[in-house]
C-alpha cells in the first residue's frame, strides 16, 4: 500500500546508520560487479544480447519447454506438482511434509518461498522451519524479513548481528568470523537431524530436467542432500532449453550478483537417490508455481518481466534502492527488478505505486545482464494505472488521480496549441511575482517547494 | 547548412539565455539556426507520468512543425531522448504517425554532440575557473554522448573539469517523481549535493554546468534551499561566455 | 491431489499457451533474431573465451593458478608421488581421522600412503570408506576430520572442480568434513564449462548423474560483506593435481 510505503520511506531516509550500511554494502557491490566484466569488457554487449535471446527463447518456448521438463523428471524420478496460486503452493508444500512425516525443515535461500510466505504458513501449521544461509538465518533470528535478493542482512552491520547473537544464540563474538562460525556450529546440528530440505531452482533445464542451484555457503548442498526428502520450489520462467544455455546464463549471474567469476557451488540436481547410490534424498519433489505470471505473459513487452535471473544488480545500482533500503518496498522482490514484477504478480492495487516511485534514470537497464527494459516497463505500468476505469468516484478523488489526470489535461489544452502556449509563457514573465502564491496554492508544486527553492523564470 | 532549434518548454519558462547562447554558438560555427516557432514541449513530463493520450496529443503538435528536412538540435539530452527513441513507443498503434516518427527519429540531436561535431574553435577568453558538469541520466543511458561535455569543457585552456565519485548517479529530479516521491528525490539530491559541497570546499569548485537544464534546476532549487552558492549554468550558456 | 494437479497443470500450460500467441509483428521479428543471435552470439563469446584458453600455454597452470585464486590450497606432483605428499598433508594438518570415497584409485593410493608412514611412528590416522548408507555413517560423517576422492575433471577457466556423484563418490564426502582432500588427473583438465560440456557430451545427454562443479572452500560474505571462508561446506579445500605415470 502506498501508505505503508511513504511511512518507510520516510522512517529509513531518517535512520542515518540504516542509510550509511546501504551505501558502504552497496558501492562495494556495484563495484565488484564492474570488476568482474572487466577481463571480458569487449565482449560484455555480445553476451549481455545472447543471454537476452537465450532467456526470451525459453519464455517463448515455455509451453513445450515445461512438458519436457515435467518429463524428463518424472523419468528421473522426481515428482512434479503445479500451483496456480501461493496459497496451492504452500498447500501442496504442506500435503508432501504430511506424507512424508517432516516437522524440522531446513531451508535454504530462496526468493520464491518469500513470495509465497511459506515460513509464516508452515509455521502456522505446526511446522518447525529453519533458515539456513547465513543471512536469511539472521533474518529469522531477528524476526525481520530479507532487504536484498543476493545480500539479505545488507541492512545490518555486525555490531548489530554480534548483538543479536549475543541474545538469541547466547554466543559472545564481535568478528565476521567469530559470527559466522558460530553460526555454522548451530546449523550444523539442524542439517544432520532435519526431516525435509528446502530449496528454490535458478535454472531448471528442460532437455535433462536438471534443477541448477547456486551458492557459495554449501547450505543449499545440505538442504538438497542430508535430508530423506527435498521439495525444491520454481516460478515457471526458470525452465532453459538446453544444458549448453547454462554456462553463459550462470556466468552472468555470478559476475552480476557479486562479482565472482563463478560461486562455490553449482549444484546439477537430477535424481534422488538411486538405488546403488549411499545418499543423497530418497524423495525430490518439484513445485511449479504461476502466481500470474500467465497473466504476464500476455503483453510482449512486460512479459520481458520474467527474462529475470535474480542477480540484483539493479537493486546495486539503484539510487532509490540505495537511499531507501529494501525493507521499504515491503515486497519479497524490492529494487527495480520488484517495482515491475510486484504490481504484476500481486496486484497493482497493493503495488502499483512502486512504478512511480523512479526517476526512470535507467541505471538498472545499464547493468542488468539479460537485457530488461525496465524503464520501458514501468512506464507501461504507470500508463495502465492512470486509468480510472475501475475506481469508484470516491477512490478517484482520494487518490489524486483524478486531480492529476485533470492537470495533465489541462496542460496538453496548453501546450498542443502554439497560441496558447504563447499566451501561458507570455502570463508568466509578466507577472512573476505571482508565482510564489501561485506555489502556495498548488499543491503538486507544494511538494517541490517543501525541499526546494522555486526556479524563477529569468 | 540549415539547422532547426528546438528551444525546449523549461528553457521558455525558466531559462531563455539557453537557447539564446545555444543559437549564437551555432551561429558562430557557421550555421543558418531556425528557431522552431511552433514549438511547446516534447510530452515528456506526460508520458513519464503514464498519461500517454495528453502525451500524444502535445507530441503531435511538434511532428507538424518540422516543414524542412533539417536536422533538429535540443539543448537538452532528455528532450532529445524523447523524441528520438520514445516517440516511437508512444505512437507504436498508430501506422501512419509511425512512419512519420520513423524519420524524425534520424535527425534529432542534442546539442553539445552536434556542435562538437562541427569541430568548433574553442579559444578560452575565461579566467581560469573550477567547475562540475553533471551528466545526465539521458545523456549517459539514452542518447550515451555524456562524454561530449566533458571533452569540450577538458578543450578548454583555463577551465579545470573536476570528477565525483557518484558522478553517473541520478539527482533525483525525474519529472512527477520529484513531486510525487519528494523526500527519495531530495535525498537523491542531496547525495549529489553532499560530494558537490566537497569539491566546493577542498578544491575550490566554484560552477556547476550541464546539457540538461532539467537535472541543473532541479540541483540548483536544493542548493539555494540548503544555502549553498554555487553558480549553475547550461553548457551552453558558460561556453559562449567564454568563447 | 493428482487429479487436482493434473487440473492445475493444464489450466497453467493452456493460460499460457494463450497469452504467447499475442504476437505482434516486431515480436516475431525478435524472435527469429533472438533464434539467429542465439545460433550465433553464445557461439561468438564461447569461441573467444576457448580461444583464450587454448593460447594459455598450459592449462594446469591457468587452473592451478585459478583454484588458488579461489582460496583452495592447490599441490602439483606425479602420480608415484602422491603418497608421500599425502602423508605430508595429513600431519601438516593434523588430520585424524578420514573418510575415502569407493574409488579403487583413491584406496589403492590411501593403502600406499600407510605404506609409506608405517616409519613414522607419530603418526595415525583413522579412516573409513563410505560404503553404507548415509543414515548409518551419519554419526562417523559429522565427526571426521577430513574426507579424500579423485574429481571427475577440473575447468582452469574458472578454478573448478566437476565431481559426479556415483555409488562410489557420494554427494555428501565433498560435504560435511571440514577439510576436502580432492585428487585430480592434469589429463582431465578442461579450458572451461562449455567445452567440459560439450567434451563429455553431457549436454545432449538425456539424463545423467547428479554433478557439482566446486570452486574453493565454501565461503559467504553476508556480514558486512567480509568475505569469510568456510561456513557451511568444508572450510578448506585441498587439491591435489598429478600427472599420470607413463604405463609401461
Amino acid at each position: 500500500m502506498e501508505k505503508t510505503f511513504t511511512k518507510n520511506v520516510k522512517q529509513a531516509l531518517n535512520n542515518p546508520v540504516l542509510r550509511a550500511n546501504y551505501r558502504k554494502a552497496l558501492d562495494a557491490l556495484a563495484e565488484k560487479r564492474k570488476t568482474a566484466f572487466a577481463d571480458i569488457s569487449l565482449e560484455l554487449p555480445a553476451r549481455r544480447e545472447a543471454a537476452y535471446a537465450l532467456r526470451l527463447n525459453s519464455l517463448h518456448k515455455l509451453p513445450e519447454l515445461l512438458s519436457q521438463l515435467e518429463q524428463k523428471l518424472n523419468e528421473n524420478g522426481i515428482h512434479v506438482h503445479w500451483a496456480q496460486t501461493p496459497q496451492e503452493a504452500n498447500q501442496i508444500a504442506e500435503s508432501i511434509l504430511r506424507q512424508n512425516n517432516a516437522k524440522k525443515i531446513i531451508k535454504g535461500k530462496s526468493m520464491i518461498t518469500e513470495e509465497i510466505r511459506l515460513n509464516d504458513y508452515l509455521e502456522e501449521h505446526g511446522f518447525n522451519v529453519i533458515e539456513s544461509d547465513l543471512g536469511e538465518f539472521i533474518v529469522q533470528l531477528a524476526g525481520e524479513k530479507p532487504a536484498h535478493i543476493v545480500a539479505p542482512i545488507i541492512y545490518k552491520n555486525k555490531e548489530q548481528v554480534a548483538k543479536l547473537f549475543a541474545e538469541k544464540l547466547n554466543f559472545h563474538g564481535s568478528s565476521a568470523e567469530e559470527l559466522t562460525h558460530a553460526a555454522r556450529q548451530f546449523l550444523r546440528k539442524e542439517f544432520y537431524s532435519a526431516d525435509a530440505g528446502l530449496s528454490g531452482v535458478n535454472f531448471a533445464v528442460a532437455q535433462t530436467g536438471t534443477l541448477c542451484l547456486v551458492e557459495n555457503e554449501g547450505n543449499g548442498r545440505f538442504c538438497t542432500t542430508i535430508p530423506p526428502l527435498h521439495i525444491a520450489f520454481m516460478s515457471l520462467e526458470k525452465v532453459v532449453e538446453k544444458f549448453s544455455d547454462v554456462p553463459l546464463l550462470y556466468s552472468m549471474l555470478c559476475r552480476s550478483a557479486s562479482g565472482q567469476k563463478i560461486t562455490v557451488y553449482f549444484n546439477m540436481i537430477s535424481k534422488p537417490r538411486q538405488k546403488d547410490e549411499k545418499d543423497g534424498p530418497q524423495h525430490v519433489h518439484l513445485i511449479i508455481l504461476d502466481n500470474n505470471r500467465s497473466t504476464i505473459l500476455s503483453d510482449p513487452l512486460l512479459r520481458k518481466t520474467l527474462l529475470c535471473i535474480r542477480c540484483g544488480a539493479c537493486m546495486n545500482n539503484c539510487p532509490v534502492y540505495t537511499n531507501i533500503g529494501g525493507h521499504a518496498y515491503d515486497a519479497a522482490i524490492p529494487g527495480p527488478i520488484g517495482k515491475i514484477l510486484m504490481p504484476q504478480i500481486a496486484g497493482m492495487e497493493k503495488y502499483g505505486h512502486l512504478a512511480t516511485a523512479s526517476s526512470l534514470c535507467a541505471a538498472c537497464v545499464e547493468v542488468c545482464p539479460v537485457k530488461i527494459p525496465i524503464t520501458d516497463i514501468l512506464l507501461k505500468l504507470r500508463a495502465q494505472a492512470t486509468s480510472l476505469k475501475n475506481l469508484s468516484f470516491k477512490q478517484r478523488l482520494y487518490s489524486g488521480k483524478l486531480a492529476e489526470k485533470i492537470a495533465f489535461m489541462l496542460w496538453a489544452y496548453i501546450f498542443s496549441s502554439p497560441l496558447r502556449y504563447k499566451l501561458f509563457l507570455k502570463m508568466l514573465h509578466a507577472f512573476p511575482a505571482l508565482i510564489p502564491l501561485k506555489v502556495r496554492f498548488t499543491p503538486m508544486l507544494r511538494q517541490w517547494t517543501k525541499t526546494r527553492d522555486f526556479p524563477m523564470p529569468r | 547548412m540549415n539547422v532547426y532549434l528546438y528551444a525546449t518548454c523549461l528553457s521558455d519558462m525558466l531559462n531563455r539565455q539557453i537557447q539564446k547562447s545555444a543559437k549564437t554558438l551555432l551561429e558562430k560555427a557557421g550555421l543558418k539556426v531556425h528557431v522552431l516557432a511552433g514549438a511547446t514541449c516534447c510530452g515528456q513530463p506526460a508520458y513519464n507520468a503514464g498519461h500517454r493520450s495528453a502525451a500524444k496529443k502535445v507530441a503531435m503538435q511538434q511532428l507538424s512543425i518540422f516543414k524542412e528536412d533539417w536536422p533538429i538540435i535540443l539543448p537538452s539530452a532528455s528532450c532529445a531522448a524523447m523524441m528520438k527513441y520514445h516517440y516511437t513507443k508512444l505512437f507504436e498503434d498508430e501506422k501512419d504517425t509511425f512512419e512519420q516518427v520513423l524519420k524524425l527519429k534520424r535527425k534529432v540531436y542534442e546539442w553539445s554532440a552536434f556542435y562538437q561535431s562541427l569541430s568548433p574553435a574553442l579559444i578560452d577568453k575565461g579566467a581560469a575557473i573550477k567547475v562540475f558538469c553533471h551528466p545526465s541520466c539521458h545523456g549517459i543511458r539514452e542518447m550515451q554522448q555524456h562524454q561530449v561535455a566533458f571533452s569540450l569543457l577538458d578543450s578548454l585552456e583555463h577551465v579545470q573539469l573536476l570528477h565525483l565519485p557518484h558522478e553517473h548517479e541520478c539527482c533525483g529530479f525525474g519529472g512527477t517523481f520529484s513531486i510525487k516521491h519528494s523526500s527519495i528525490s531530495t535525498a537523491m539530491a542531496d547525495r549529489k549535493i553532499d560530494e558537490l559541497s566537497k569539491l566546493i570546499t577542498s578544491h575550490g569548485l566554484s560552477r556547476l554546468v550541464g546539457a540538461d537544464y532539467s537535472c541543473l534546476m532541479h540541483l540548483q532549487g536544493r542548493m539555494q534551499r540548503l544555502g549553498i552558492n554555487i553558480e549553475v549554468q547550461h553548457l551552453a550558456c558558460f561556453l559562449e561566455q567564454r568563447l | 491431489m493428482h487429479e487436482s494437479n493434473y487440473k492445475r497443470r493444464s489450466a497453467i500450460l493452456s493460460r499460457v499457451k494463450v497469452a504467447l500467441s499475442n504476437l505482434d509483428p516486431e515480436q516475431i521479428q525478435t524472435q527469429t533474431q533472438a533464434q539467429t543471435s542465439k545460433n550465433k552470439l553464445p557461439e561468438q563469446a564461447r569461441s573467444e573465451s576457448s580461444l583464450a584458453a587454448s593460447f594459455a600455454k598450459n592449462l594446469n597452470q591457468q587452473f592451478l593458478q585459478n583454484m588458488t585464486g579461489n582460496s583452495a590450497l592447490c599441490f602439483e606432483c606425479q602420480e608415484e608421488e602422491i603418497p608421500a605428499l599425502l602423508h605430508k598433508l595429513l600431519v601438516q594438518e593434523k588430520i585424524k581421522s578420514l573418510v575415502l570415497s569407493g574409488q579403487p584409485q583413491v584406496e589403492k593410493i590411501f593403502q600406499q600412503t600407510l605404506n609409506q608412514a608405517q616409519e613414522d611412528t607419530a603418526f595415525s590416522c583413522d579412516f573409513f570408506r563410505f560404503e553404507n548408507n548415509l543414515e548409518e555413517l551419519k554419526e562417523r560423517l559429522f565427526e571426521v576430520a577430513a574426507s579424500l576422492e579423485k574429481a571427475h575433471s577440473g575447468l582452469a577457466e574458472t578454478g573448478s572442480l566437476v565431481i559426479r556423484s556415483t555409488k562410489e563418490t557420494p554427494r555428501s564426502l565433498s560435504l560435511i568434513p571440514p577439510i576436502h582432500i580432492v585428487l585430480l588427473s592434469s589429463k582431465n583438465i578442461y579450458a572451461n564449462f562449455e567445452t567440459y560440456l560439450s567434451a563429455s557430451k553431457l549436454s545432449s545427454r538425456s539424463s545423467l548423474e547428479n554433478t557439482l562443479l566446486i570452486s574453493g572452500p565454501s565461503k559467504t560474505a553476508d556480514i558486512e560483506l567480509t568475505l569469510v571462508q568456510g561456513i557451511h561446506g568444508p572450510l578448506k579445500l585441498i587439491v591435489i593435481l598429478y600427472n599420470e605415470a607413463k604405463k609401461l
